[in-house]
């Protein structure tokens, strides 16, 4: 599970260097890593305080919510590649709806999801501008 | 803007927010990881 997970990260991290051609991007990244480091901090000391030492509850409500939310993860495809416009609105329109269902569960296990909700937010105002673009679309 | 550059965005945009929620899981990992250090050395 976990070399899956590395393996899935160095992957995205790979395939989005590529993205990046301005040291604003790279800086842009670096203080998102560095956000990341600090939330991660942050959580562990309350976990622990949380907890009160009680490591084995700890494990167990951390392998939960971990439970909950793989599966969901796993479901993102390469449904952007979909040419056939129906079939392009109807992934679209599907992720959506995974996004929104993994947030709500995220959420729903206490987790921060300001970052991943504003990406999600940005998606979905794409939906006007891929509708008009998508082949035989009324103009 | 093109189809092309859409999902190209599309694309990306997608990549951040699954990045995002790794992030998350990864966090989740080490603590756990860090749960069973921490048991054994107390």
């Amino acid at each position: 599970m976990t070399l899956r997970w590395i393996k899935e990260d160095y992957l995205t991290a790979a395939s989005s260097v590529a993205l990046m051609n301005t040291s604003d991007d790279v800086e842009n990244s670096r203080q998102k890593m560095a956000q990341q480091s600090k939330l991660f901090y942050d959580e562990t000391k309350n976990q622990i305080l949380i907890f009160n030492g009680n490591f084995d509850e700890m494990k167990a409500s951390i392998n939960s919510t971990e439970q909950t939310i793989d599966s969901p993860a796993d479901n993102f495809n390469d449904s952007v590649q979909l040419i056939k416009s129906s079939a392009r609105l109807m992934a679209f329109v599907q992720s959506a709806k995974d996004r929104e269902d993994l947030l709500n569960k995220m959420s729903a296990e206490g987790a921060n999801i300001t970052d991943p909700q504003e990406i999600s937010d940005q998606i979905d105002a794409e939906r006007m501008d891929m509708e008009r673009s998508l082949p035989g679309a009324e103009t | 803007m093109t189809l092309a550059d859409i999902n190209n965005r599309d694309w990306y945009l997608n990549q951040q927010f699954r990045n995002s929620v790794l992030a998350y899981l990864a966090n989740l990992q080490i603590q756990n990881d860090t749960a069973a250090l921490l048991a054994v050395k107390n």
